[in-house]
């Protein structure tokens, strides 16, 4: 699986898509929307609205994210905004704000 | 992962939008927009950038619909392709390398490029393109078999043509300085020109 | 490429007016008009040309300005210095060539541009 890296001293801001992993170490402003899982790395944001199969944040986030596996904030992550995922994870030390809504399956 | 010394966008993704660096960007996949770079723009073989590309350096070795603007040196590499206009003190093109436009070779004070990676503008989907982000891979015609057997999806020239006719009707001269260019405050040094 | 001159024009002549053949020609002088070759034009170190010109090959070592039309390649070779248009299927730029002009080659994206 290739992967789309964005480093410490990059901007991007637009919208990114595709069905590689998606590491973000800089500053990704926009959209996101990728098929393959997202990763904010410890020096990356992200100010966007994000769909991803996995979302782990050791950075910052803001913005709604849809994980459509998972999201996971990282006990130095930092996510503001709205989170609706199938599963959750928020360590202890991560700082969170926001909604979270669960795709709970009926049963 | 292990190498965050440079932006790498992978053969599976696509950018619509523009790229701000103050290191490497390394373009396998696809870039709609405008990238922008105190160090080397690098289209590989598998990478294509539809808009304007401003560095130190750049190497095409993929395909580049746009002008460049280059403080140090452009590369163009046996498989690559520019269809827009260069500005560069110094410039290579290899053999099996294409390139239709206007060249400007010119090291006198060449303009830094100028970079703003701290954020703050607003991401405007309509500002830099016009066509969706699902507009497949323009592939190079069989005019260059080498380099479209690379390429995964195929060219729809119906889906293009917008696009191509912009870029033809609007040749900019590639020298026409660009310093009014947005998204400049932010500049971490200048870039100097091996000239 | 440019191993064997069939013609040379010396560094000391000039030649304004049209010049037709199909032999390599190697220019150290001045040439001013229009060179129809079948064959290669070398513009040498110490040569300049203005002119249009149509042959196989143009190697540019020295000076050029005009317009080219080749059917094979168009070299422009370290330390040269050309202005104008270039039309060729190959072009070659060397590191430390000069060129500001038009480079007019076939990309394959021209004709997915529509219209």
């Amino acid at each position: 699986m290739s992967e789309t890296t964005v480093g410490t001293k990059t901007r991007i801001n637009g919208r990114i898509s595709g069905t590689d992993r998606l590491c973000v170490h800089g500053l990704v402003e926009g959209e996101v929307a990728m098929e393959g899982d997202l990763v904010v790395e410890a020096d990356g944001r992200v100010e966007a609205t994000v769909s991803a199969r996995a979302v782990n944040i050791r950075g910052t986030v803001n913005g709604e994210v849809t994980g459509r596996d998972k999201v996971e904030i990282a006990p130095d992550g930092r996510m503001i905004g709205d989170v609706r995922t199938g599963r959750i994870l928020i360590s202890d030390g991560a700082v969170f704000k926001g909604r979270v809504e669960m795709d709970v399956r009926e049963g | 992962m292990a190498d965050n010394k440079r932006t790498e966008i992978g053969p599976d993704t696509l950018v619509v939008g523009n790229i701000d660096a103050q290191e490497d960007v390394s373009i396998h996949g696809r870039v709609d927009g405008t990238i922008r770079s105190t160090a080397t723009v690098i289209i590989e073989d598998d990478g294509e950038v539809d808009g304007e590309i401003e560095a130190l350096s750049v190497v095409v070795a993929g395909v580049l619909i746009g002008n460049i603007r280059a403080t140090s040196k452009v590369d163009v590499e046996e498989t690559g392709v520019v269809q827009g206009d260069i500005a560069t003190p110094v410039m290579v093109l290899v053999d099996g390398g294409a390139v239709a436009g206007m060249l400007v070779m010119d090291d006198s004070n060449p303009q830094p490029v100028k970079v703003n990676t701290a954020g703050g503008t607003t991401y405007r989907p309509q500002a830099t393109r016009q066509t969706g982000s699902t507009r497949p891979t323009a592939s190079r015609t069989a005019a260059r078999p080498s380099a479209s057997a690379t390429r995964t999806a195929p060219t729809s020239r119906g889906a293009t043509s917008g696009t191509r006719a912009r870029t033809v009707e609007t040749p900019r001269t590639a020298r026409q300085p660009r310093s009014a260019a947005p998204l400049i405050d932010d500049v971490e040094g200048p870039v100097e020109s091996e000239s | 490429m440019s191993d064997e001159f069939g013609a040379v024009i010396g560094r000391n002549i000039v030649v304004r007016g049209e010049i037709e053949g199909s032999e390599v020609l190697l220019v150290e002088g001045r040439v001013e008009g229009t060179v129809n070759l079948e064959s290669e034009l070398v513009v040498g170190v110490s040569g300049h040309v203005e002119a249009d010109v149509n042959a196989q090959a143009l190697t540019i070592e020295g000076e050029f300005s005009g317009t080219a039309a080749c059917s094979d390649i168009v070299t422009l070779v370290n330390g040269c210095h050309g202005t104008g248009e270039l039309k060729a299927p190959r072009v070659v730029i060397e590191e430390g060539a000069v060129f500001t002009g038009r480079l007019n080659m076939e990309t394959g994206v021209r004709e997915s541009r529509g219209e």
